[in-house]
């Protein structure tokens, strides 16, 4: 397959790996990008005392946000993830973007747990 | 802080679950028709969301940093725009895979790093317009593909899209042009002013939470036309009515 799309943009080889289908392309990508520029990533961010506000929705004004001194991002919710942990918490038929935002956060929340426990 | 806001029955739902999950979850509640006590809703939550979100970093909101605000995100739309426009040359110069991404990227990046990233992927497709270099020839189908969110790393159906030959050429999705096509109105001097520009601005997203919405179908016919698409895929998620419906 050709390559689909930039050969030398800031996202091309992405796809053209092949690779597109998983987590892990991407929390690569999010790793070489943040490397690149620690400070204006969002962990730089929160470790410079800035407040990071979550979103799962267009209807959230990022200028309200940002106008408070504060950074909005929206959340991973494109993967299914610790599904089995997910529906104890919510009906199996439930959309997969809502099971998603869940298997997320369960997974923080464990990972909290632990570290308490 | 994390939002939560009342679009669909379920996601309004499954926030009181998610609630013991988050170490300070939000709830936003949005009008579900286009009317004026619609907007009346709208507005008086974002002004109550303005003074939770001064509160959770102590900094007051001010006529400049709300202009500064507006400017900033505005500016991450306008390249968007940018690349849209680009999108309608044909050939395609940006696979809808690639695309998609970028439109992924608006909502974690840093936006001036994402407004600047975006602007040097565009010079490169200017060139490629110019040289006719297409990701596809021109005789491949457009498509454009309507519905449901696909957030990161859901990048499935226009993988499948674009190995079977086609190009994808716009989205009409919330990680798409239903999220980024209106820009806020710059024009406002007082934090009053501006805030009202921007529940002029949200108020105009055609959710399918909306009922009726009518000006989601006139996008959709809108887009095909402008981008000369040959076909439009819907999707829709399992158990999700208002994009089923």
């Amino acid at each position: 397959m050709p390559c689909l799309g930039s050969e030398r943009g800031v996202w091309g080889n992405l796809h053209a790996t092949g690779e597109s289908s998983g987590g892990d392309v991407l929390l690569r990508l999010c790793h070489e990008r943040g490397a690149r520029t620690p400070d204006q990533g969002i962990a730089g961010r929160k470790k410079a005392g800035r407040k990071i506000v979550g979103s799962y929705c267009v209807f959230v004004p990022g200028e309200i946000v940002l106008a408070a001194n504060a950074t909005l991002v929206g959340p991973c919710s494109g993967a299914d993830f610790a599904m089995d942990e997910v529906e104890k918490l919510l009906p199996r038929n439930t959309c997969a973007l809502i099971k998603s935002a869940f298997g997320f956060n369960w997974a923080r929340y464990a990972r909290i747990w632990r570290a308490l426990t | 802080m994390i939002v939560g806001e009342n679009t669909c029955d379920g996601k309004k739902k499954a926030y009181e679950s998610l609630a013991p999950l988050v170490d300070n979850l939000y709830v936003m509640d949005l009008p579900q028709v286009k009317s004026s006590n619609g907007k009346a809703l709208l507005k008086a939550e974002y002004l109550r969301f303005k003074e939770a979100v001064e509160k959770l970093t102590g900094h007051p909101i001010t006529p400049a940093s709300m202009e500064q605000g507006i400017r900033t995100v505005n500016a991450k739309r306008a390249v968007i725009h940018r690349l849209s426009q680009l999108r309608k040359a044909d050939p395609a110069p940006i696979s809808g895979l690639d695309a998609l991404l970028a439109n992924q990227v608006f909502f974690y990046d840093n936006p001036a790093r994402f407004t600047a990233a975006v602007n040097t992927i565009c010079d490169e497709f200017e060139e490629r317009i110019e040289t006719k270099a297409g990701v596809l020839p021109s005789n491949h189908p457009r498509i454009i593909v309507s519905g449901c969110p696909q957030a990161v790393p859901n990048w499935k159906l226009p993988m499948l899209i674009e190995a079977s030959g086609a190009v994808i050429v716009g989205e009409e999705s919330c990680i798409g042009e239903r999220g980024t096509r209106n820009l806020t109105n710059e024009s406002g001097k007082t934090v009053d002013e501006m805030m009202e520009a921007i529940v002029d601005r949200y108020f105009q997203v055609d959710c399918a939470i909306f009922s009726p919405n009518s000006e989601r179908f006139e996008h959709v016919e809108e887009m095909v036309a402008r981008y000369k698409a040959d076909g439009v895929i819907h999707d829709g998620l399992q158990f999700c009515q208002p994009y089923l419906m």
